[in-house]
């Protein structure tokens, strides 16, 4: 039977470093995905990746069970790119000739590979005139398939306000992604 | 109902977020107007679009970066122990200090415990020779004191 992230956490508060590692393993893609697509930028991903999972090493003695624990580390994810965002005042255009979003693991002439890596660049494209909170909401909804109640939970705001800022931001991916298509 | 509200209604009804009458309630609406028609096809494809860009994984390199921190797990248990066990005594010694000011320390009765030593230095000895002879012997200091001088 797999041991929960509960049960991981638990042990790790006792000092079980093999059990921060299977968490970390655990987490590490789809926390870096979120990051990605909230950063658009593999190394800042990266490095948002390690900022979140130690402050959760840190934090992880006041963690009371309240939310799960992937709830817990995507809250904490967020928060920290928005902090990074705000700081680098990331305003890039990731051009399509830029070989950042590629996958570390793919050949270059892997034609699939290169769609895919293509067809990201596209969408990290139009996120990325999204401001913050419409970014955030959309990438938990779209790409992280979360409902609206977990996303409520990660950026702490009412449900109201996820529906909102959900509503507002596909508008104005709309007319980004019209303007895009012609 | 506004525009702004059917748009709403079509965003929920896209997130499936409506009660049961309420999706029949949409779906009837859409066969009649083709603007929300329209506007639920953008909100599939908007979908669609962003559920195919696939999000790359972790490197094996993060991985092994995210494990090498299991070595600060030491220094932060070590750091959350020492932090407590500094809150314990501060909490201790704000006790042990509140426990003299209120009990130890008392001025009143400082006070009136040296006004009764005071008193008892001076008053006149009413019990024998023994204590007479320390009397003298205390006279005697004083005179020698003050030059003799009665």
């Amino acid at each position: 039977m797999q041991v929960t992230d509960t049960q991981l956490v638990d042990r790790i508060k006792i000092g079980d470093k093999l059990a921060f590692q299977a968490l970390a393993s655990r987490h590490a893609d789809r926390l870096f995905g979120l990051a990605y697509a909230l950063l658009g930028s593999s190394s800042d991903a990266e490095d948002i990746v390690q900022e979140t999972m130690l402050a959760a090493l840190n934090g992880m003695g006041s963690f009371e069970g309240r939310s799960s624990v992937v709830t817990w580390l995507r809250s904490i994810l967020v928060f920290q790119s928005s902090k990074l965002r705000r700081s680098k005042r990331i305003r890039k255009s990731v051009s399509l000739s830029e070989s950042e979003g590629l996958p570390h693991d793919v050949a270059l002439w892997d034609e699939s590979a290169i769609s895919a890596a293509q067809s990201r660049m596209d969408v990290m494209e139009m996120l990325d005139v999204l401001p913050d909170e419409y970014r955030q909401v959309l990438v938990l909804r779209e790409l992280q398939q979360m409902s609206y109640e977990q996303i409520a939970q990660t950026l702490q705001v009412p449900l109201g306000t996820v529906e909102s800022r959900l509503f507002r931001a596909r508008q104005m991916l709309k007319q980004k992604y019209s303007t895009y298509a012609s | 109902m506004s525009a702004c509200q059917g748009l709403k209604k079509i965003a929920l009804y896209h997130d499936g977020r409506l009660s049961v009458s309420e999706q029949r309630a949409v779906e009837a609406h859409l066969l009649i107007c083709s603007d929300c028609t329209n506007e639920l096809d953008d909100l599939e494809l908007i979908s669609r679009q962003l559920k195919d860009a696939r999000l790359p994984g972790a490197s094996p390199r993060l991985v092994d970066r995210l494990h090498s921190r299991a070595d600060d797990l030491d220094r932060i248990l070590l750091t959350r122990f020492v932090a407590r066990l500094s809150a314990v005594a501060a909490a201790a010694l704000v006790g042990i200090g509140i426990c003299v000011s209120f009990f130890g320390h008392n001025p009143a009765g400082s006070r009136a415990a040296l006004a009764s030593w005071e008193q008892s230095a001076i008053a006149p000895d009413l019990n024998g020779s023994n204590s007479s002879t320390e009397g003298q012997f205390v006279e005697f200091v004083a005179q020698d004191l003050s030059g003799g001088r009665p």
